[in-house]
């Protein structure tokens, strides 16, 4: 317990309290590798302004959750304080993404841009024009930022200066990763294609049987993804080639989770799915009451989902038995989030969910 | 003002509903008739409430575990959970369905089934077959996760007015997730393309709310999800908080504007359907057509002497659906007049066809008559009935044929619980055979020359779980039944040759519906195409003579009778097929044996909140004025209660003075309708005496209407209210308890344009009594006459006459007014006064332009009907002599823009009727022709 409060002390610039206006976005500690067995204890439970845009933001020793009224959040992750509130005058349209001090949001409408908000100085660093809603992703002092009608550009990290852009011309569904000095893409009609980091040229590319749909997932030899026709598939990391397709039922959650060799992924036919990684094969399917729209998080072996029927489950990896399950406020359709030793979850009915170990 | 004008126009409709005084005589309108009493259930399942009743358990336990089904379908298609449960009412007949009170409006044939927002309901009827019962719950299920998903996405982003879809995307999405395309998809596409009356999705609005706009949204739909994958409407939900304008949110999602979508729709279709004229033509191309205006279906031969052709059909030529008979080289003569009496409300043109006995004496059709079908038999040469037969069981007949003597007649009727068969009635004793009874969508009978065996179209076969029809044989002697072909296609219409030997049928086998015939031999049928029409072809029969076929064939948006007189040899390609004999029970219906799975309670008829508002404004003369209203009924909207409240609070009274409160309950369950009503009202907008009075009212009332059919009810009410009026009249300051009733018929059997009505005719006579209670003193008897004739001259010309009479005696007898454009034209807005009033009307209506579109300053902004009248008024309003008639002749025109919306424009001058007076008075107001 001492060794908590110590992680989650604040550094002594945080002269913000809850509900002051101005808010700290910063903290120091060092996050903790030991997280909670299941069942896990309700910490705290706040209600914000609105229901979520993406899942919560590890930020090391905060939770931080945006808004879709546009607000960011900072709370502590074990006591639950507000630690601040920053509301931005501009339409976020996408979940957010953090790097280091720099939280970055796409923002839509007249002045449609990607901001890079410091949230240590709590200013915009630098902005992009133009409308990048899907999460972006970052590699040394490169970032590369997607349209959702297949604009990609690769900006200077620190200055926001343009690296260079390639124009797809297909709408892109979900967020592209990186794998080694590869930029991975998958597309709306199902094509897949390996971009070289430098210079966005095409090194590789396949395709599924329809539009992606899911983020891809990066491992070590293979890279998965999911598609609008229900499908979720694997391909070698390396070339690219298609390596198996499953079914999972229905349009697959936004992101996949892995752990002890085992995907897991929600579906809109109201299950999660255990997929083994190397194979493809389903080893389990565990049925909700409701269309599982939210991205699972998976440590130790336990992989932890939300669905729209209220409920917070923890599953088992290997044999997807329920090992724990909260009964929530309103369904979820985000995705879970681990910070620190604290799993954060936030329903559509504004509430922010933190649990723990006591 | 303005503002307490628009509090008065939220509250005072629900105000008069609670009001007997100035409202006391009935207003016109056709009514909702609740002709069956039911015992209504409830049966739950995990996401809907099931209302049924008794009768009707096997359909609602087959909806239950359909609605069940398609609701994790569209869970599945919309990422997205309804958090609510969904009552669902189900109805075993259209007839049942038709009086129903969940919405007020009259339903017509063509609604399948409705989705209302106010409480979510759901509500269908079973038109006979299970598989489209099946798809009409999907397409109402798609309306309720689409309309549950926006207001989600948009609630979840803060959004509180709601942005709704347009309606060709609703629709199109709903049949394109509810149904494969289908062949009448196509017929519609390929006719509005060679038609040239094909409207791009910027033009949608020339076809708004039509089936044409059904089947060009689901055409869209296939074309988006082609274009950008299935998933492009999950993206489009997702992504509805993004922009106001639905382009706005496509070119989001979908990364193109929507015109050039549109473009390129329109560009699929001409490659798609443009080739198809090579090797089709239309029906006016490949035969001959023998009727004119209007919509004509269903031809049938009328035998007789000589070979010339004469046949009846149904007509719409002039609004109404109507039995014609053409005789060959004559004009069409109308022999049974439908839809304006209580014996025919309805003669079903699009589920039925018409018989006619071998001796072509007697034609045999069903029509709708006081909450059920009835089979009516009709002596064509003198015009009347002959007979006339309805049966216990049978809510609903249609497709009557003649056996060969004429002494039976088989038709398919469906039973209380909704499943349709065959069934033979003998003229004669009235008695009723059924020869079948089971599932089955048995359809369309037609009884073979020699009397052995009656052909049918059914889904009896494996096919029919997915809707197909095929053709059967109902053998008499045996009872048994043939199967003549089946295939994944439609067959249906079937007619018998003049020798019996050959059957002639309508299928869509080779992808548009065209005609066949069909040879039978001892074990096998041989088939062979007849026609190739672009569009479609319907409901043949043969000539009395075997040397021609009369069809319906679709053409221009519209139907018509056509004689395919040059009949292909027959070396055009036969395929011949066994006949076998039809499987028993080639399907079943699906969950009906878990019906134990769900829970069954008896209907408690809770209220909940339809309406509730309320509006609160300043006005520097009135002061601070506001009000709110409930609703409440019962999910089968038979209870209801209305409740205003609202509050004009003026510098010179206190706050009870300004307090108006009305309550209301209606009883709508059963034919007999009552309501009754409590008030306190202070309203200073009434105007009984020619000026503006405040009276203070505070009383109740009783009502009761009983309507005897569609078209005609009897009326009374009765109130009891201590009246108090804040001026003088007459040298009295009137005050004290008045019982005031009244009792009126009202008919109603008018046909509408837009604009108000254009054919049929309508009146409301009645009579009333206000008696001071307490004094025993006659305050006023009043009597009133309202006749309405309107004579159609073309299809949208036509002569409008009414002759109203109001008089009132007593001591405080009533006041009418005339002036203005409802009444007098030439005189101000209710210039003249009196206890007694004398009005009659004429006027010609005629269409200016059909449609005015304009696209400045906001947009495209469509009005449907842009009309002109030319008028001559006269009447008057007096006391005691009445001195002269007032007179004037004038033109206007009239805008419509939707429902009571219609702007009015007239130019008058008045006349004593010997000279025309020469100042021309305009008067611009809104509302309805008369």
């Amino acid at each position: 317990m001492k060794e908590r409060h110590i992680l989650f002390a604040l550094c002594a610039l945080c002269w913000t309290f809850s509900g002051c206006g101005r808010g700290v976005f910063y903290a120091v500690g060092t996050e903790s590798k030991v997280v909670p067995d299941p069942p896990l204890s309700l910490l705290w439970e706040r209600k914000l302004d609105a229901a979520p845009m993406g899942r919560a933001l590890n930020a090391a020793t905060l939770v931080m959750q945006m808004s879709t009224g546009a607000s960011l959040y900072a709370f502590d992750p074990y006591s639950g304080d507000r630690l601040g509130k920053k509301t931005f005058d501009r339409g976020i349209c996408g979940p957010p993404a953090m790097v280091g001090d720099v939280v970055l949001l796409g923002s839509q409408g007249k002045d449609a841009a990607l901001l890079a908000w410091d949230r240590r100085l709590e200013e915009t660093r630098w902005k992009q024009a133009g409308t990048f809603c899907l999460p972006p992703v970052v590699r040394g002092d490169t970032l590369i930022v997607s349209s959702e009608h297949g604009l990609i550009r690769a900006v200077d990290f620190s200055t926001g200066a343009l690296l260079w852009e390639r124009n797809l011309e297909v709408l892109v569904r979900a967020a592209p990763v990186l794998r080694g000095n590869r930029l991975i893409v998958g597309d709306g009609k199902g094509v897949i294609r390996g971009l070289r980091l430098r210079d966005g040229e095409e090194v590789w590319r396949d395709s599924v049987d329809s539009g992606v749909r899911v983020r891809p997932l990066v491992g070590l030899e293979h890279i998965w993804l999911g598609t609008a026709a229900g499908q979720i598939a694997a391909l070698d990391g390396k070339t690219g080639v298609l390596q198996w397709q499953v079914d999972v039922g229905g349009l697959p959650s936004g992101e996949m989770a892995l752990t002890e060799g085992i995907l897991a992924v929600g579906s809109v036919d109201r299950s999660v799915y255990g997929i083994e990684a190397a194979t493809g094969s389903v080893r389990w399917k565990y049925a909700t009451e409701g269309v599982v729209r939210g991205s699972p998080a998976a440590v130790k072996g336990v992989f932890y989902i939300g669905s729209s029927d209220g409920y917070l489950y923890a599953l088992d990896a290997s044999g997807g038995d329920l090992l724990w399950k909260f009964r929530l406020e309103g369904a979820v359709t985000e995705g879970v989030s681990w910070v620190g030793e604290t799993l954060v979850v936030m329903t559509e009915k504004k509430i922010l969910y933190a649990f723990g170990r006591r | 003002m303005g503002d307490i004008l628009s509090v008065l126009s939220i509250l005072l409709p629900l105000l008069l509903l609670s009001v007997p005084l100035h409202a006391q005589f009935g207003s016109f309108g056709k009514n909702k008739v609740n002709f069956a009493q039911f015992s209504w259930q409830k049966m739950e399942t995990p996401h809907f409430d099931v209302f049924f009743f008794e009768e009707e358990r096997e359909l609602a336990s087959y909806a239950a575990h359909m609605a069940e089904r398609q609701y994790f379908d569209l869970e599945k298609k919309f990422t997205h959970t309804v958090q609510r449960r969904i009552p669902l009412i189900v109805y075993s007949s259209h007839i049942y369905f038709e009086q129903t009170n969940i919405i007020p409006n009259l339903l017509p044939e063509g609604v399948a089934g409705f989705t209302e927002y106010l409480k979510g309901r759901v509500a269908l009827p079973l038109s006979g077959s299970l598989p489209d019962f099946e798809r009409v719950l999907h397409h109402e299920l798609v309306h309720v996760f689409t309309f549950d998903r926006i207001a989600r996405v948009l609630e979840r982003h803060g959004i509180h007015d709601f942005r709704p879809a347009p309606l060709w995307f609703t629709e199109g999405l709903a049949e394109y997730w509810s149904s494969e395309w289908s062949t009448f998809g196509d017929m519609i596409l390929r006719d509005a393309l060679f038609a040239r009356r094909l409207a791009s999705i910027a033009q949608m609005h020339f076809i708004y709310g039509t089936f044409q706009m059904y089947k060009e949204g689901e055409s869209i739909c296939h074309f988006m999800a082609d274009r950008y994958g299935e998933d492009v409407f999950e993206q489009l939900f997702q992504n509805w908080w993004r922009a106001e304008e639905f382009e706005d949110v496509f070119l989001l999602t979908t990364g193109e504007t929507l015109a050039a979508f549109d473009e390129a729709w329109l560009y699929s279709l001409r490659k798609r359907y443009l080739p198809d004229i090579a090797q089709s033509d239309l029906p006016s191309q490949m035969a001959s057509v023998r009727t004119g205006e209007g919509f004509n279906i269903k031809p049938t031969i009328v035998p007789g002497a000589n070979d010339s052709l004469t046949f009846v059909y149904f007509t719409n030529s002039q609004g109404y659906t109507q039995i014609a008979l053409q005789r060959e080289d004559e004009a069409p003569e109308i022999i049974v007049a439908g839809e304006r009496l209580p014996a025919f409300e309805s003669l079903h043109p699009l589920s039925t066809t018409i018989a006619v006995a071998s001796d072509g004496k007697m034609l045999a059709f069903s029509a709708k008559s006081r909450g059920r079908d009835r089979l009516y038999v009709w002596d064509i040469e003198e015009k009347q009935e002959h007979g006339v037969l309805s049966f216990d069981g049978i809510v609903a007949i249609s497709s009557p044929s003649f056996s060969p003597d004429g002494q039976r007649i088989a038709f398919s009727g469906a039973s209380h619980s909704g499943f349709v068969d065959l069934y033979i009635a003998n003229l004669a004793s009235g008695q009723l055979e059924r020869l079948t009874r089971d599932v089955y969508h048995d359809r369309q009978p037609c009884w073979s020359p020699d009397g052995q065996m009656i052909a049918f179209s059914s889904d009896r076969f494996v096919g029919g779980r997915k809707g197909r029809y095929s053709l059967f044989l109902y053998v008499l002697e045996g009872d048994r039944i043939l199967h003549l072909d089946q295939g994944d296609h439609n067959d249906q219409s079937p007619s018998f040759s003049p020798d019996g030997r050959s059957i002639v049928f309508s299928s869509d086998r080779d992808s548009t519906f065209n005609l066949y015939v069909a040879n039978l031999e001892e074990e096998r049928v041989g088939t062979r195409r007849l026609t190739h029409v672009l569009t479609g072809a319907f409901d043949p029969v043969w000539r009395a003579d075997g040397n021609g076929v009369l069809f319906s064939g679709f053409e221009a948006g519209g139907f018509q009778v056509l004689e395919l007189d040059q009949l292909p040899t027959d070396s055009t390609a036969v395929s011949w097929y066994p006949v076998v004999e039809a499987e028993t029970e080639p399907w079943q219906l699906a969950g009906e044996r878990q019906e134990s799975l769900f829970a069954l309670r008896p209907y408690r008829g809770d209220m909940k909140l339809d309406i509730a508002q309320s509006q609160i404004s300043q006005d520097p003369q009135f002061g601070t004025s506001g009000g709110i209203q409930l609703a409440l009924s019962d999910v089968l909207g038979n209870e209801q209660y209305t409740f205003v409240l609202s509050h004009i609070a003026g510098s010179q009274t206190g706050f009870f003075d300004g307090l108006n409160i009305a309550l209301s309950r209606y009883h709508l369950g059963q034919q007999l309708n009552w309501s009754w009503g409590l008030f306190r009202l202070n309203d200073r907008f009434s105007s009984t005496f020619g000026r503006f009075v405040r009276e203070k009212r505070t009383g109740g009332f009783v009502g009761v209407s009983y309507p005897f059919s569609r078209h005609d009810r009897l009326e009374t009410r009765l109130s009891l209210r201590h009246s108090k009026i804040d001026r003088q009249f007459e040298g009295r300051r009137l005050s004290g308890w008045l019982a005031n009733n009244f009792i009126n018929y009202t008919h109603d059997s008018s046909l509408w344009l837009p604009t108000g009505p254009i054919e049929g005719h309508r009146f409301s006579v009645g009579l009333g009594q206000t008696v001071d209670f307490k004094g025993s003193r006659r305050f006023n008897t009043t009597f009133f006459g309202d006749y309405r004739y309107y004579m159609r001259l073309s299809q949208r010309t036509s002569w409008a006459m009414r002759y109203m009479g109001r008089y009132s005696m007593g001591d405080v007898p009533e006041y009418f007014s005339l002036g203005g454009s409802w009444t007098l034209r030439g005189y101000p807005w209710r210039s003249l006064w009196g206890s007694k009033m004398v009005l009659i009307n004429g006027e010609l209506r005629f269409p200016l332009v059909d449609r005015l579109v304009i696209g400045f300053p906001f947009g495209a902004i469509d009005f449907s009907s842009f009309r002109g009248a030319l008028f001559a008024d006269a009447g008057n309003a007096w006391n005691r002599t009445f001195d002269e008639w007032r007179g004037a002749l004038g033109a206007g025109m009239r805008l419509a823009l939707g429902g009571v919306f219609v702007f009015r424009l007239d130019a008058a001058r008045r006349t004593d009727f010997k000279r025309l007076g020469n100042e021309t008075h305009w008067d611009f107001f809104f509302g309805w022709d008369f």
